[in-house]
């Protein structure tokens, strides 16, 4: 089943067109960038914009903070909200459990092709950025590779390898909103419902982060590490962030799977 | 039950972390010696208005502020200041001090004496802050103990200073700091009269333990500056001018360079800045559009400004663009005193 | 092959299914008929496992359901609530995912299945347009090889000949004939009486949630007691069955007679000529019609009906309301009894 989904995802024309849009929109700001040659002022997001002018290299992480807001959670919040409400919807549903595929099963195969698109939408927009960042901008003069954040010199090696380290954190960002989403999929037969769903749940978290007020539950909010990633460019690595990220997105994955699979195991499907 | 148990861990009893505290007073004292490498928030509550040049300070102390500390020895450690776009480490070395902005792309390298200057991250790491406060307690001050806390795995045990000198807004400052060692890890200052505190700041992780010699050497590249800098306030601005050996009755203690003045001594002293003409004009632009009162001290110009326990005031003495002098006053001074600073200085400049 | 007890499923305060007692019997070409919101489709989820019973047992092929699903489906093949498949793919490629996601089968032999089973249904030449571009009809077809891709022992159809033409329609039924009688069970619900005469052998009613009517096709269709006779010589035959006869009109005449045969050598001893003579049965229709009330898309105030307001209507999506667009075969006289018009001699 999980290969059948995996097929359904790659030959679906909407994962190509997100992740397509995923990838356009850095390019566009890169692109503006290196005519304007105006970077954000300091203090201002997103971070790294104002440090891709002096290396290029370093345009895949700007491209991350670019997009973990709001394009790449929109993009899960509709995967993972299509996953079961879509086949409902479709009619499909009635006819994968026929033949039969478990629903435990198909719940797992859908998370799999869910994160499968998760990861593959962030390397896709870490990739082709540093392409377009090598392409446009200038390298760093000298020997490094780059300049983390703390200012001291990276190798090639080290650069990528933090660059993947925040491409695979930023994926597990993603996974709470997944989540959610798949858990509202379950509920309902509108895979349109179920992603405004998990986007109000995002944008309510996202709004308390910011509130000084909500500080007692700031700290339990699925998008309270999200940044965390910029840790990684950090020498020595801030791992107290990263830590306490993986471990959010860990409980609210296991939370809402669980509901998910308490929901859609027991429901009576009348799609 | 499962979302408790978080709550629970933290909130287990310190287990006799009493300490004596005059023994451990001497211990903090004594720890500047003692390494180690931590992570800090510190959250201040004095909001500033938001004056040119002092972007740092006003941030630092009216804020939330998430600090790493890497610590070998008093000569020998590093403090960065990181956030969502960046990070600005201050580094400390046998060479002087390097100042690296990721944001800037730049590495200052500091020349000169650092110790006047306006409050910077460092200040905010909780065993320099304690060291610092005890140290310019008087003997007057009461010590008393106050109940131990758990402050990153530690079971620290606590100590209250309550301020005895009338002139200074600072109510007491309680320091938590591991018996064993002495490390302070945890430092709340109160205003006078409420008590509630004002600056709080707290490691969240830490080891004693002497960090990495390669995490304390600075490697920024871009330029690196040979400047003579008070942070935050570059030196150039203020006007070398001698200033008066006494004012509002405090002795003038130390000159760290000419048009810079520190009167009195413990929580109650105040720094005084004489800067040129323009800056002047700016600050006291500034100060006003903040809604800062003004003050009538019988001739010149006078703004005073308020925030919680920091008091601060601008007084511009009569005169044409040539003459004339402004002069800028802060500290954790009751209002009344620094006022009487300002009549000094009008009266200094005629 | 199945057998349901007391088979009850409630949704909120709308009983869909109301203990139902379903037997169907291996090799029965079994048709569930009732109008719109009887809760045929809910039975038809109950069987299948999609929706979940209030109360009540439900065997299929001797094994429980929902507890042993895993060994029931892959031997059902089902068409519930119309063919649904992934528009923006082929036929050949919906096929092939539906074959893969379930247990079974080795991957060498799929194509030969699909191939099998598109050309069972009349699609074998169908192209690599993606569904989305085909009629309704094609993809009714497209449902039903679904259905039969893994020669299933038991075929349950919910209105399998739904949007198809007359020629589907015959196809359809021949298809399912043939399946039968190489030993396929066939369990189909229709709201199309001819189409459920014209097919099954068994047949079941439903009406608000409950069974109504289980009985063989034949039983149904039994003999009233009573002889049509066609005859130009209709007044000489009153005379001569007198009393017997209860209604003449244009030469059919309806007689009181246990036997046709009989009836025909008594009318032909006395040189009377007969055109056409047959025992009168009873249609479906009337037999439905007399145990059901309305449809549930009527709101009339039925007192007892608990589909009484639109709001309590089962979530059984409203069934086109097709004609019965069957071509009568000529074989079966089975027109709806005639008025009671008795035409007194």
């Amino acid at each position: 089943m999980i290969a059948v989904e995996l097929v359904k995802l790659v030959r679906r024309p909407r994962t190509w067109v997100s992740i397509v849009l995923l990838c356009a929109l850095p390019a566009m700001v890169a692109i503006f960038l290196a005519v304007t040659k105006i970077g954000p002022a300091p203090g201002k997001e997103p971070a790294f914009l104002s440090a891709v002018l002096a290396n290029g290299s370093l345009l895949p992480a700007a491209a991350l903070a670019l997009v973990l807001p709001l394009f790449l959670p929109v993009a899960v919040a509709v995967m993972a909200g299509d996953s079961i409400a879509g086949e409902a919807s479709s009619g499909m549903l009635r006819y994968l459990l026929m033949r039969p595929v478990g629903r435990t099963r198909l719940l797992l195969a859908k998370l799999v092709a869910l994160l499968v698109f998760m990861v593959a939408a962030v390397v896709a927009v870490a990739v082709s950025s540093y392409i377009l960042g090598r392409a446009l901008f200038p390298a760093q003069p000298g020997a490094a590779a780059a300049v983390s954040v703390s200012g001291s010199p990276l190798t090639t090696t080290q650069l990528v390898l933090r660059i993947c380290a925040a491409v695979g954190y930023v994926a597990v960002s993603m996974l709470a909103v997944g989540a959610i989403g798949l858990f509202l999929s379950t509920l309902t037969d509108s895979s349109l419902g179920a992603a405004l769903g998990a986007l109000a749940a995002l944008v309510a978290s996202e709004v308390l982060v910011t509130l000084d007020a909500a500080g007692a539950v700031r700290t339990y909010l699925p998008t309270r590490y999200w940044f965390a990633w910029l840790d990684f460019f950090r020498d020595p690595i801030l791992w107290r962030d990263i830590d306490r990220g993986l471990a959010i997105q860990a409980v609210y994955t296991a939370v809402f799977l669980a509901l998910a699979w308490a929901n859609f195991a027991t429901k009576d499907i009348t799609s | 039950m499962l979302c408790l148990a978080p709550a629970l861990l933290a909130a287990r009893p310190a287990p006799g972390a009493r300490a004596d505290p005059a023994r451990l007073r001497a211990q903090i004292l004594a720890s500047a010696s003692r390494p180690y490498t931590g992570y800090a928030e510190s959250q201040g509550l004095l909001g500033l208005p938001d004056l040119p040049e002092l972007r740092d300070v006003v941030g630092l102390l009216g804020g939330a502020t998430r600090i790493r500390a890497w610590y070998a020895s008093p000569t020998s450690w590093r403090v960065a200041l990181v956030d969502l776009t960046g990070e600005r480490d201050t580094y400390q070395t046998p060479h002087g001090v390097y100042l690296w902005d990721f944001e800037r792309n730049q590495t200052l390298h500091v020349v000169g004496d650092v110790s006047v200057r306006p409050p910077w991250a460092p200040d905010a790491v909780p065993p320099d802050l304690a060291r610092r406060l005890l140290r310019g307690a008087t003997p007057k001050d009461r010590v008393q103990a106050i109940g131990s806390r758990r402050v990153a795995g530690v079971a620290a045990a606590g100590l209250r200073v309550t301020s005895a000198d009338p002139d200074t807004t600072l109510g007491h400052v309680d320091v938590w700091a591991d018996p064993s060692t002495g490390l302070p890890v945890e430092v709340e200052i109160a205003g006078r009269g409420s008590g509630d505190p004002v600056f709080t700041t707290r490691f969240l992780d830490l080891r004693q333990q002497r960090p990495d010699p390669k995490v304390l050497t600075p490697a920024g590249p871009g330029r690196t500056v040979d400047t003579q800098l008070a942070v935050g306030l570059a030196l150039d601005r203020v006007a070398p001018v001698t200033l008066p050996s006494t004012l509002a009755g405090r002795r003038l203690t130390a000159t760290p360079s000419p048009g810079i003045g520190v009167y009195g001594d413990g929580w109650s002293r105040f720094v005084v800045l004489a800067v040129r003409g323009r800056i002047g004009s700016q600050f006291l632009r500034a100060a006003q559009s903040a809604g800062a009162a003004p003050l009538d001290l019988g001739n010149g110009q006078a703004v005073q400004l308020g925030a919680s326990v920091l008091s601060a005031l601008i007084v511009r003495t009569d005169g044409d663009r040539t003459s004339r002098r402004t002069y800028l006053a802060a500290g954790f001074v009751s209002p009344e005193r620094l006022r009487q600073v300002g009549t000094d200085l009008l009266a200094s400049g005629r | 092959m199945i057998v349901t007890t007391a088979l009850t499923k409630r949704y909120g305060r709308v009983l869909a299914v109301d203990g139902v007692e379903l037997a169907v019997r291996e090799g029965d070409r079994y048709g569930l008929i009732g109008p719109n919101g009887a809760g045929k489709t809910t039975l038809l989820r109950l069987i299948l496992g999609l929706v979940y019973a209030t109360s009540g047992e439900i065997t299929v092929l001797g094994q429980p359901v929902p507890a042993r699903l895993r060994t029931v489906l892959p031997q059902v093949g089902a068409l519930v609530e119309g063919p649904s498949s992934y528009g923006h793919l082929s036929a050949r490629a919906n096929l092939s995912l539906l074959d893969a996601a379930g247990p079974g089968g080795a991957r060498r032999t799929r194509p030969a299945r699909i191939a099998t089973a598109l050309e069972r249904v009349g699609l074998a030449r169908i192209d690599e347009r993606p569904v989305k571009a085909y009629s309704l009809g094609m993809r009714q077809r497209l449902g039903l090889a679904a259905a039969l891709l893994r020669a299933p022992r038991l075929l349950v159809l919910d209105e399998p000949t739904n949007g198809l033409d007359p020629q589907g329609i015959r196809e359809i039924r021949d298809i399912l004939r043939e399946l039968n009688e190489s030993g396929t069970t066939v369990f189909l619900s229709s709201h199309l009486l001819a189409e459920v005469e014209q097919l099954c052998t068994r047949v079941g009613v439903m009406e608000q949630g409950r069974l109504v009517i289980q009985e063989e096709l034949a039983v149904l269709q039994a003999a009233t007691g009573r002889v049509i006779v066609h005859t130009p010589d209709a007044a000489r035959a009153v005379a001569l069955l007198d009393g017997r006869v209860e209604s003449s009109v244009d030469g059919r005449l309806l007689v009181r007679h246990p036997d046709p045969a009989e009836l025909n050598a008594l009318l032909v001893g006395e040189g009377l000529r007969v055109t056409e003579i047959g025992p009168e049965r009873r249609s479906l229709e009337e037999t439905v019609l007399a145990v059901t009330s309305a449809g549930s898309d009527r709101v009339d105030s039925a007192p007892t009906a608990p589909a009484a307001s639109p709001a309590a209507v089962p979530p059984e999506p409203a069934e086109p309301a097709a004609v019965p667009a069957v071509p009568a075969e000529p074989a079966v006289p089975a027109e709806p009894a005639a008025p009671a018009v008795v035409e007194d001699p």
